[in-house]
């Protein structure tokens, strides 16, 4: 990931930081990356579409 | 030690008190007079209610002497992380964003300790917003290590997991999104029971990530967590994530014996998949060791991957906490300390759909978990793989040894117990993770352990600071 392309997923979600915020910034968004990746390659089938559980109305 | 009033447990306390031989205020002035002395040097509470925990104390003192004790919290000098909201008593969440925020109601949970007739001490340090690590850009510094003063707490609940292994109350209140309970019970030495998703209420409770927010207690032992459960263990229609369960008597399920009960080790968590060090492996299997002469049947389990359970954790986390702060931190980033503001910042980065498929993934790693369970009634682990860091950069938080997340992810109950301590003299951890609902379970094993192990009667040397 260049600097330029961080800093425009940045701007798109309005997320103003400071230089020395950066660094350490940058890697989080790494292993956000290396995560979603891992999220992404995961098989879900149609018939999983269940498997989130909303929150049920009272009665 | 014992007869210290401020190592007592709740149990011992409560005792005394119901008998008349321990005075509600006696205790409660033992813990603002520890409190004043050591807090200073370990910054366990940002806010210390003095005198309005006198006047709990004098009221308790009263109705137990006209006949009207409520039950083991009765006059019982408790601490809240500074994330429970307290009617007309700033609740800061450690950040200079929430400096004035003073809350109209109490917690649900708050209030339920009220009724029970506890005392509130004071309101105890966390992690910014309850994420990010400890801070030294903050309105308040992060707690100290009462076993070394140069180690970190663990935390986020790092003022309840200092103030418990120093004495400064009697038991405390933690929350727990990816550890925030087990984490500074591993690293300060005592008992904290992140109980299962939807048995305590989170009402009132700054939120960090809804789906993986739990409140539970942190206290010197399993059966004082247990004490306090029983009275915060209650359905919340104000809480959607409330369960409507029947509540156990949990005291009464506590017992040495383990026979019958099956205990399964999750090894590969801790010798190959983020090994653990030394001296906590060889705690571990000493612990498992003696469950098994306690009647336990013990074996080596396999579960799904640790790195997976905690990828999904930190994704979701993340995601939720920016939902949660969005509007604030972007307004306002120079609010935020760096270390929760980098964290939740990141959660912008999580696509809507990668989030979506988080939690169905989620959704198979849990039942994956549940099918597992069916061969045992416990699984064991390290809670944290090595004893308290210095302070330092995130990197000495050590969150590559944790063994937290997956049970936020799963909502499973987990209790984390000393199970030793380093030749540094630092605690080790074990913990213990049950089924759904069998809170009660986790706990017997936790306190079944502490009564054998004896582990339950060394505590940090804290020295006074001399007076000037």
């Amino acid at each position: 990931m260049t600097t330029q392309s961080l800093q425009d997923r940045m701007d798109e979600n309005g997320i103003v930081l400071s230089e020395t915020d950066m660094p350490a910034f940058a890697e989080m968004v790494a292993d956000v990356d290396r995560m979603s990746a891992w999220v992404r390659s995961f098989e879900l089938s149609y018939a999983d579409e269940l498997a989130v559980n909303f929150v049920a109305p009272k009665a | 030690m014992a007869n210290d009033l401020h190592f007592l447990t709740i149990a011992d306390a409560s005792a005394r008190i119901r008998a008349g031989a321990l005075s509600p205020v006696t205790l409660t002035e033992a813990y603002l007079a520890r409190i004043a002395a050591l807090n200073p040097t370990l910054h366990a509470f940002v806010l210390v209610l003095e005198q309005q925990a006198l006047a709990e104390a004098k009221r308790a003192e009263k109705e137990i002497a006209a006949g009207g004790w409520k039950g083991p919290l009765h006059g019982i000098p408790i601490g809240l992380k500074d994330i429970y909201n307290t009617a007309g008593i700033a609740t800061t969440g450690q950040s200079a964003l929430f400096r004035d925020h003073v809350p109209a109601e109490d917690a649900t949970t708050v209030r339920l300790l009220r009724e029970a007739g506890a005392v509130i001490l004071g309101k105890l340090t966390t992690y910014e917003f309850a994420i990010g690590g400890p801070s030294f850009d903050l309105p308040w510094p992060p707690a100290r290590n009462p076993w070394n003063l140069a180690r970190q707490t663990g935390g986020s609940s790092n003022g309840s997991g200092s103030a418990m292994a120093a004495g400064l109350a009697a038991g405390t209140m933690g929350t727990d999104t990816g550890g925030s309970i087990r984490y500074p019970a591993a690293w300060c030495g005592i008992a904290g029971h992140k109980p299962t998703y939807g048995l305590v209420s989170r009402k009132g409770v700054l939120p960090l990530a809804y789906s993986l927010d739990h409140a539970g207690p942190m206290c010197w032992t399993s059966e004082d967590c247990a004490l306090m459960l029983q009275v915060l263990a209650a359905h919340d229609p104000a809480d959607p994530g409330s369960a409507n369960v029947t509540v156990p008597d949990f005291a009464a399920a506590l017992g040495r014996d383990l026979s019958s009960l099956r205990v399964g080790v999750a090894r590969s968590y801790f010798e190959t998949e983020a090994p653990a060090d030394a001296e906590t492996i060889a705690a571990l299997d000493k612990a498992a060791g003696l469950l098994g002469k306690l009647g336990a049947k013990v074996a080596d389990i396999a579960l799904a991957p640790r790195a997976a359970y905690t990828d999904l954790c930190l994704m979701i986390m993340e995601a939720e906490a920016f939902a949660i702060h969005e509007r604030h931190i972007t307004a306002t980033p120079e609010l935020y300390g760096a270390l929760a503001r980098r964290r939740i910042m990141a959660g912008s980065m999580v696509r809507a759909t990668d989030y979506i498929n988080a939690q169905r993934i989620r959704a198979k790693l849990t039942a994956d978990l549940v099918a597992k369970m069916h061969d045992v009634d416990v699984v064991v682990m390290p809670t944290w793989g090595v004893p308290a860091s210095e302070f330092g950069e995130e990197a000495s938080m050590r969150l590559d040894v944790a063994f937290t997340m997956p049970f936020n992810v799963t909502g499973s109950p987990a209790l984390s117990v000393c199970s030793g301590f380093s030749a540094e003299g630092l605690p080790l951890s074990m913990q213990i993770v049950g089924r759904h609902f069998e809170d009660a379970t986790v706990l017997k094993v936790g306190d079944a352990f502490e009564r054998a192990s004896g582990l339950r009667d060394r505590r940090p040397s804290l020295d006074l600071p001399q007076a000037a």
